[in-house]
């Protein structure tokens, strides 16, 4: 399980700082909305990413009723936290629609973002 | 007609978003079903190594995820968006705008599931493999959620863009068609690509000095894969920004309908052939590596051929559509 | 508006015409598809047998296709002869 939390933490803390610094940097350009739509979808993606881990604990050890409940509740709720971003996005003006989109990928294109740094220099590596 | 436009509107707009949300949802539960049930499996088997499973698990479930996220943006834009134009033309494209999301979720989801079962299953064989696993996993799922991300264009394109006054009675069936021609279409190379990246996790478990060659060979056979997919997303594009002159005849919408029906279950069987065929390649040669520019030549003849079916669809679709 | 008898048949037509090209891809696509795996299988444990075996899959998939082929004839005939 150690092995997870520090998964968890890496890709966590890299996909906040990366939007932290993309959208502070969208709201010295001007877009303030874009910045924060950036920012407010990538916290509720690393929000899902998270509970999505923390779910596999929370699932052991139990009988299989309460498992079986304790899965289908998690799935609920993380998706009922990714529609929130959506939500406000679209009611609220402040937040860029298209930016928060992005946000909520935010996770997946850091670890693919991750592991293609890695391929490449050792395809590179094979190929001399 | 007994209705408001606004609440036609709404009605298909629900539709659309339940359609896009509750088929979206089955390919990724498929998937990421599968990926668990292989990680349990190889926990069984090499309990000690639990964490570096787990760890690659749940990275591979968050990748496969964004198919079916994919499809809430969509179900969420389609039920709390209100249309900037309203007109009936709107609502079909609102309900095209959820089939074609619907629909092209669940290739993705399934397939992107298949490397993340067999990376953990591999890491349970051969636990000294574990990054270059997880690295060719996640290329092989995120190259599977192509055909849900032109699933994803296409319904961003139709709930966006105003087609200002086009006639209604031809191109409420153009929308429906453009929506059914890329979903449909999707599903296939969605699996395919699945089936290859599945097999090149399990190749390289196998034997893990083949990861260039075995990677390589699995995105050649995955972009093959996909042309199924492209060419519904062309057909979709066509039947979508193409005018048609208003008809009152009932013959013209059928028609483009079935333009898109037959690109659409047309697209379905040469992407699951076209995954086959690149899961037998990539199998192979990871077990046979001397081979690899063979194995190579003989997939892409086998895929063109079996490529073959989807060409005489976009054939009829493109008569059906300009022709008729 | 006023349907006709002829213009319902015409309609017909269409959407079976697509359906018939749609759905009777599917069938081929997928044969031809396990064809190929299955030759690069026996290349995989076989390499000296590369032309004999290109050669048997592409008869195989040639056969696979017909029905793809007939499923295009009864398209055509649909959409130019009904």
């Amino acid at each position: 399980m150690e092995a997870v939390k520090q998964v968890q933490k890496k890709y966590a803390t890299r996909a906040l700082t990366l939007s932290i610094i993309v959208g502070l940097l969208f709201i010295l350009m001007g877009q303030k909305s874009i910045g924060k739509g950036l920012v407010l979808g990538t916290v509720f993606s690393v929000l899902n990413f998270i509970l999505m881990g923390q779910s596999i604990r929370w699932k052991l050890g139990h009988s299989k009723a309460k498992t079986l409940s304790i899965a289908m509740g998690s799935i609920f709720f993380r998706y009922l936290l990714l529609a929130i971003p959506l939500i406000v996005a679209i009611r609220f003006e402040q937040f860029h629609l298209v930016a928060a989109v992005l946000g909520i990928f935010m996770i997946q294109l850091v670890i693919l973002a991750d592991h293609i740094r890695t391929l490449i220099p050792s395809i590179r590596r094979k190929q001399i | 007609m007994g209705f408001e436009v606004e609440t036609v509107i709404k009605i298909a707009a629900y539709t659309g978003g339940g359609i896009a949300m509750g088929l979206g949802a089955v390919g990724a539960a498929i998937g990421e079903g599968y990926t668990a049930a292989r990680a349990n499996l190889a926990i069984s088997r090499n309990p000690e190594i639990s964490g570096d499973i787990f760890k690659s698990m749940l990275v591979g479930q968050a990748v496969a995820e964004s198919a079916s996220i994919f499809a809430l943006v969509i179900a969420i834009l389609l039920l709390f968006m209100d249309a900037a134009t309203p007109s009936l033309l709107k609502a079909a494209a609102f309900l095209g705008a959820g089939l074609s999301m619907g629909f092209g979720a669940i290739g993705s989801g399934i397939g992107s599931g298949y490397p993340g079962g067999e990376a953990c299953f591999g890491i349970s064989q051969q636990p000294a493999a574990d990054s270059q696993l997880t690295t060719n996993m996640l290329i092989g799922s995120a190259v599977c959620q192509t055909p849900a991300i032109f699933s994803m264009v296409v319904a961003l394109m139709l709930i966006f863009i105003d087609f200002g006054n086009a006639p209604l009675t031809p191109t409420w069936a153009a929308f429906i068609g453009a929506g059914l021609s890329m979903g449909l279409a999707a599903i296939g190379s969605g699996y395919g690509g699945g089936l290859a990246a599945g097999a090149s996790c399990e190749g390289i478990a196998r034997s893990p000095q083949s990861v260039t060659n075995v990677t390589t060979i699995m995105l050649v056979g995955q972009a093959v894969s996909q042309t199924p997919s492209i060419f519904g997303l062309l057909i979709s594009f066509i039947l979508m920004f193409k005018s048609f002159p208003e008809s009152s005849m009932l013959a013209t919408p059928m028609a483009l309908l079935g333009a898109g029906l037959c690109m659409g279950f047309g697209g379905i069987g040469p992407g699951i052939g076209n995954g086959m065929a690149a899961e037998g390649a990539v199998r192979w040669v990871a077990r046979n590596v001397e081979h690899s520019n063979e194995l190579m030549r003989i997939m892409l003849v086998g895929q063109a051929v079996s490529q073959s079916t989807a060409i005489y669809a976009m054939v009829v679709s493109l008569v059906l559509i300009f022709v008729v | 508006m006023a349907i006709e008898g002829a213009e319902i048949v015409k309609a017909a037509a269409f959407i079976g015409a697509g359906l018939s090209m749609g759905l009777g891809a599917i069938g081929p696509g997928v044969g031809e598809g396990m064809v190929a795996a299955k030759a690069c299988e026996a290349i995989g444990k076989n390499p000296r047998e590369a032309g004999l075996l290109t050669r048997t899959m592409l008869v195989g998939q040639a056969v696979a296709e017909s029905t793809g082929i007939y499923s295009l004839v009864v398209a055509l005939l649909l959409l130019f002869v009904v």
